[in-house]
């Protein structure tokens, strides 16, 4: 009669410890294999947002806590973040996944092919099927990519110039050292997929990255957000015939962190290259910068203490020359003021959006929400009132 | 002897004149003092004034001075039609014209041109089809695969395969009944093309179905194949189903015609019209055809003029009127004359240094050729649509 009573016991502080249990990503203890650190320094939000899937690190949220502890010096996140795409981009094109750049990636892509030296992410977008096949399939791999198969060799590293004050030397040996190591071992990356990609309600405000592609050696990631079809609203006519006959051009779309897309903007997807990778890109893609950073990001180039230089084609830190100061001071004198808002938002990563203040130089400001919350407000959705609910029908 | 003396009068009541009273020393005046004759003292306007008005306006005839009142009504009409209507838009094309000539640099195309695969950017027109004596270009806007009303028009010019060479505007697929019947007719006439937003739309589509087609065989490209069998992969079926049908229509070889259609196809000297480009939609002024935005190429109808940035909205300034501007501005032998289609709203529309072809044949409206001949004289030439409802009524 022993036997059964601690049987129940065991099932009863399982269940204890179930009621309070929410799918979160892996935890440090069963990545440890795969990380380096001997420490977790995921932000822990299992108080404040338990519905959260993805837990970015303590320092910085563009980090994954589980794989860094620090940031990364800036002189070699560029390089991280290349061999982070170009990973990405080809395990997609082996696995048949069909995936695009979004974001602030477009818009360096649409300046000189090259991520923004500001920026410190990669967004992409994968369709729905896409998703669910990562999520079925591929979520949980690890993908382990050789030097040689990053297309780096040691010939490839520049021979820097040892720097004179201490700070300096640590970030140039830090990076000395990230990239021996890549040298001599490769890379490991791990897709994780959140298990709440099939919710796809807007209201889901604390999963609206579906999976990301993770550099277990440097904990930078790309955020993979998915692209939904918006539920056709039925004819008001005759609400029982659902409005079959939709045009491409009508079909809109939207994705998790609430911006809305029409098909003919994203479909037919463009290939070029970006970073010297192969990459695909959504059909309209200047009207879509347009839209989510406003025309300035277009034309302007003098941006955050960056210019954009003509004959480099480069963005290198520099001073707005007289001219463009000039223009700049009188596009801000020709604006009408705004209306003072009711609430301020907090403002998001420095992308190139023209309502951040020109003039002063936003250095890496971590962001309060977490998962990539993306620039302007043009191009998204209102407050997640649409569409309607959890649990709608997005399949048309 | 007067009246009064006449003897008979003398019983009659005194005349009338001499009732009326005589208050003479009450009226102070006297007509032999200058002012009785002088005007009429006006205490507000001195005299000076008084004789520079007299001077001026009985120098106007009576028949004007009595319609004064109108006059008056006409400017004060005139006025407020300034301060509401014309003023403004005075100052609009004021501001326009400031804009087309400013060269702010903060302005669009300070980056780096996007390269893309499987998409030509520029390339040149074989030198000996340029017209000579007897040879003419005949230029298509958009045939959307009206493939009767092309050999319609064509027969209408006198089309002759031997000299004359043929220019499709881009558009020449999607919407009408023939589009795989005109890429034949094209291939066999030898006739150039450009690659207008159809055709873009179409070669993408054609060029992701391939590749997810290899991804799930495997294989290498069976080249022998004609057809583009593998688009009737599910796989690839992504809300854009009439594309894929569109796409099944045609051949390999076909597809291959399309896939060289250059995005800027560049004429050459054509004499007294300087030098030609062909591009579906439209161009950038002051902006190398190597640099121009291939989407906008293909897409543009308007352009923002403090921004330089094209749309392909409908409303705003149409690109041609600022590409005419600065091409006034170049001197005579760097300018540039641009033919293409894509507008049909605006129609036939020609202008100095542009020629849009688009007429909506289509729509049940018209297709419309432009000839040139040896000495640059040029000549539109329209055939009805066969079908007055046009093609994509449904």
């Amino acid at each position: 009669m022993k036997l059964p009573t601690e049987l129940l016991l065991l099932a009863l502080t399982h269940l204890a410890s179930c009621a309070t249990l929410r799918p979160r990503s892996a935890n440090f203890a069963s990545v440890r294999g795969l990380t380096s650190l001997s420490t977790d320094h995921s932000s822990n939000n299992d108080v404040l947002r338990p519905e959260k899937y993805f837990h970015e690190s303590t320092f910085h949220s563009h980090y994954d806590g589980r794989f860094a502890e620090a940031q990364l010096p800036p002189q070699t996140r560029a390089f991280h973040l290349r061999l982070l795409l170009r990973s990405y981009m080809d395990t997609m094109d082996i696995i048949g996944i069909r995936t695009w750049i979004m974001h602030g990636c477009l818009l360096g892509w649409w300046w000189n092919g090259k991520i923004l030296p500001w920026d410190s992410d990669v967004d992409v977008m994968v369709d729905e099927r896409s998703m669910a096949e990562l999520g079925n399939w591929w979520n949980m791999t690890v993908h382990h990519y050789t030097a040689k198969d990053l297309g780096i060799s040691a010939k490839d590293m520049e021979k820097p110039k040892i720097p004179h004050s201490v700070e300096d030397q640590k970030a140039h040996l830090r990076k000395l050292y990230l990239e021996k190591e890549v040298l001599r071992k490769g890379k490991k990356y791990l897709l994780e997929v959140n298990p709440h990609y099939t919710n796809t309600s807007t209201t889901d405000r604390h999963n609206v990255i579906d999976a990301r592609w993770i550099d277990t050696a440097t904990g930078l990631y790309i955020d993979i957000t998915t692209i939904h079809v918006a539920p056709t609203p039925p004819d008001p006519r005759d609400p029982s015939s659902p409005s079959s006959n939709v045009e491409d051009e009508d079909i809109l779309m939207f994705t998790k962190d609430q911006h809305a897309y029409s098909h003919y903007q994203i479909f037919p997807l463009r290939r070029s290259t970006f970073e010297s990778i192969p990459v695909r890109i959504p059909y309209a893609y200047e009207s879509l910068l347009a839209e989510e950073y406003g025309l300035e990001s277009l034309t302007d180039t003098w941006y955050n203490g960056y210019g954009f230089d003509p004959d480099t084609h480069e963005w290198v830190i520099a001073e707005p020359t007289e001219q463009q100061s000039k223009e700049l001071a009188d596009r801000e004198a020709m604006k009408p003021k705004p209306k003072p808002k009711p609430k301020e938002r907090p403002k998001p990563e420095p992308k190139p959006s023209p309502k951040l203040a020109t003039g002063t130089v936003v250095a890496e400001a971590p962001h309060s929400t977490g998962e990539g919350v993306h620039g302007d407000k043009a191009g998204q959705l209102g407050d997640g009132r649409w569409p309607p609910g959890p649990g709608a029908t997005t399949k048309a | 002897m007067t009246y009064r003396d006449y003897p008979r009068a003398q019983n009659r009541p005194p005349p009338l004149i001499d009732l009326i009273p005589d208050n003479r020393d009450l009226l102070d005046v006297s007509d032999e003092e200058d002012s009785f004759y002088g005007k009429d003292d006006d205490w507000l306007i001195s005299p000076e004034w008084q004789a520079t008005i007299a001077r001026t306006t009985d120098r106007i005839p009576r028949r004007i001075k009595r319609y004064s009142a109108v006059y008056l009504a006409v400017a004060f009409l005139f006025l407020v039609s300034w301060w509401t209507y014309l003023g403004p838009r005075y100052a609009r094309y004021k501001q326009d014209l400031r804009d087309m000539d400013a060269s702010p640099l903060l302005s669009y195309g300070n980056n780096v041109r996007p390269e893309f695969k499987g998409m030509i950017q520029v390339s040149d027109m074989d030198q000996q089809h340029l017209p000579k004596k007897h040879s003419r270009l005949i230029f298509v806007g958009d045939v959307h695969g009206c493939k009767d009303e092309l050999e319609d028009l064509l027969k209408k010019v006198d089309f002759n395969h031997k000299y004359d060479h043929l220019v499709l505007t881009g558009d020449m697929i999607a919407k009408g009944p023939d589009s795989p019947g005109v890429i034949k007719l094209a291939q066999k006439l030898g006739a150039s093309c450009v690659r207008g937003n159809w055709e873009d739309k179409l070669l993408l589509s054609i060029a992701e179905g391939r590749e997810r087609h290899l991804a799930s065989t495997s294989g290498p490209d069976d080249s022998t194949e004609l057809t583009l069998d593998f688009l009737d992969d599910e796989s690839n079926s992504h809300g854009d189903n009439k594309l894929r049908k569109l796409a099944k229509q045609f051949t390999k070889s076909e597809v291959s015609y399309l896939q060289q259609c250059p995005v800027i196809l560049r004429i050459g000297q054509v004499p007294n019209l300087g030098s030609l480009v062909a591009v579906h939609a439209g161009l950038v002024p002051d902006t190398p055809l190597k640099r121009q935005d291939p989407f906008h190429v293909m897409n543009m109808r308007t352009i923002d003029l403090k921004t330089r940035i094209p749309s392909s909205k409908h409303a705003g300034t149409p690109w041609e009127k600022f590409w005419n501007h600065r091409q006034k501005k170049l001197h005579e032998s760097e300018r540039t004359t641009v033919i293409y289609g894509h507008n049909r709203k605006r129609g036939l529309n020609i202008q100095e240094y542009t020629y849009g072809l688009d007429t909506g044949c289509v729509n049940g409206e018209r297709l419309t050729a432009l000839v040139i001949d040896g000495h640059g004289k040029t000549e539109i030439v329209h055939v009805k649509c066969r079908n007055e409802m046009g093609y994509n009524a449904d």
